[in-house]
């Protein structure tokens, strides 16, 4: 137990520091990581690296929604395709919006612990059999998003394509870390420019609470898994077409489709590791990390990871809350537009650093995109073509 | 729900954890030289040092025959992997029996 100490201490700065750090990303680490793999495993053990990626993806996916909701605000003209969260911080309840999300990941977590065995034996039984039918369940996962789609059906196809267009030139290129440049333009600076574009300004914000049903609070967090199964099991597919999926299934009031999307990440994050552990196959960067480390993973490893996760969601929760109640408390203080513009010149300079000269071109395209997104008032799940079509002709053509 | 009551679940959830590590795992696996593996260790992590003998390869395993000052033995990957024979490996892995001989069935090698 002590020698885990230190692994969960570091994992849940670094997590920290990527889940509050607009653009970057857990993978970012990983990719260090494993880079430092000859080294690390020379100082400690498997399980304590292991350790380490487990605590950082659990913070992290339990502190991301703090700079989404706070840092990431367009304009209420946009509103349509705004998030939840996003019109509850105009609103002033942006704590109760980042509250909610942390209520469905710790109670995602926790469910989806508990469903942990019935999940490997469905993994083991239905995963060889859909394997051969990947494209197609994507072609109808992206069919049914589109049917969905209340307006601007050729709009959002044109900006699917276009994305996807995008991700395919992007991962046929030589750049490092190709898909910081890729994201951070499609989903960060596009939103932060238009931000300033319509002068945003944040009202003051208030400390209320949710009141939540136990039964509709249930009920939501089961499609989340539900959906998480579909979509986290599948490679392109992630967070936000498991949210899409998810409250498709039944018409949801807006608090808990963000505590569906809250619950999601998580519920993904600790699916991907019994997708390693029973078909063997890593469907995040973090548990691509883990299989470089160990050969398979086993009962033991199992159960510690299961406890690491537990330990660490419980240390989330309350830096999550502490670090919201301070973000409400600054950010109607602080200039928005010249906050706005300080994070896209750090974005900028990080993604110079990291990939060079072609990933400035990337963000900038990216950030075109994702403007043209929200002018049009679009739905960000599209720009998911930049993964879904790569994938879909890697396994077709 | 307010936020002194999800505090609450965080900490019961983080006990909850600490709980099932200290009792249904094992953190640490254990250094043995060959000669001290014997059949009460079966199903228990263990790690121990050793040179390579021989390589052989299965369909879906490879067996590393490794050898100490001790004696000799066994490890199955389930991984291709193609070390120098005499070259000094890191193993860990669980005790089994197979075909009444002691082995590692390897969770993790690292090759020095």
């Amino acid at each position: 137990m002590l020698s885990l100490i230190i692994p969960i201490i570091l994992g849940t700065i670094t997590g920290m520091i990527t889940g509050l750090t607009p653009g970057i990303h857990i993978n970012l680490v990983n990719v260090i990581i494993i880079s430092l793999l000859p080294f690390l495993t020379k100082i400690s053990s498997p399980l304590q690296i292991i350790c380490f990626i487990i605590s950082m993806s659990i913070i992290h996916t339990f502190l991301d929604f703090i700079p989404s909701t706070f840092l990431g605000v367009p304009d209420t003209e946009t509103s349509l395709s705004l998030l939840p969260m996003h019109r509850m911080l105009l609103d002033g309840k942006g704590y109760e919006a980042v509250l909610l999300s942390i209520i469905g990941s710790l109670f995602g977590l926790i469910l989806i612990i508990i469903l942990t065995l019935p999940i490997i034996l469905t993994l083991k039984k239905i995963y060889p059999l859909i394997e051969n039918y990947i494209p197609h369940i994507l072609l109808i996962s992206i069919t049914f998003l589109l049917i969905r789609e209340k307006k601007s059906k050729i709009i959002s196809l044109f900006i699917f394509l276009l994305s996807g267009i995008l991700g395919i030139a992007v991962l046929n290129l030589n750049v490092p870390q190709p898909l910081f440049p890729l994201f951070s333009g499609l989903f960060g600076t596009s939103m932060l420019i238009i931000s300033i574009k319509n002068k945003v300004k944040i009202s003051r914000q208030l400390k209320t609470f949710p009141s939540l049903k136990i039964i509709t609070t249930t009920k939501t967090l089961l499609s989340g898994i539900i959906a998480s199964f579909m979509t986290g099991t599948l490679p392109g597919l992630g967070a936000t077409q498991a949210a899409i999926i998810s409250s498709s299934f039944s018409k949801i009031k807006e608090k808990y489709f963000i505590l569906l999307t809250g619950a999601i990440g998580t519920i993904i994050m600790y699916l991907s590791v019994l997708t390693l552990f029973s078909i063997n196959r890593s469907r995040s960067g973090s548990v691509v990390a883990i299989s470089k480390i160990i050969q398979s993973i086993t009962k033991n490893d199992l159960i510690v990871i299961i406890s690491i996760t537990l330990i660490t969601a419980g240390i989330a929760v309350i830096l999550a809350l502490k670090i919201s109640e301070i973000f409400s408390l600054l950010i109607s203080k602080v200039n928005y537009n010249k906050l706005c513009i300080a994070i896209i010149i750090f974005i900028t300079t990080l993604v110079t650093i990291i990939s060079g000269f072609q990933g400035l071109i990337i963000l900038i395209t990216a950030t075109f995109i994702g403007i043209i997104t929200q002018i049009k008032e679009i739905p960000k799940n599209y720009l998911m073509g930049s993964l879904i079509l790569p994938i879909l002709l890697f396994f077709t053509l | 729900m307010l936020d002194s009551t999800l505090i609450k679940f965080g900490l019961i959830t983080s006990l909850a954890g600490i709980y099932i590590l200290l009792t249904f795992t094992e953190i640490q696996a254990e250094k043995k030289y060959i000669n001290e593996i014997t059949e009460k260790q079966i199903d228990k992590r263990i790690k121990i040092f050793g040179y390579v003998d021989n390589v052989k390869y299965t369909d879906k395993t490879s067996i590393i025959k490794v050898r100490d000052l001790t004696g000799r033995m066994n490890i199955i990957s389930f991984k291709k992997i193609s070390p120098k024979k005499g070259s000094l490996l890191q193993i860990e892995g669980k005790v089994a029996k197979y075909n009444n001989e002691l082995e590692i069935l390897a969770n993790n090698i690292i090759l020095y």
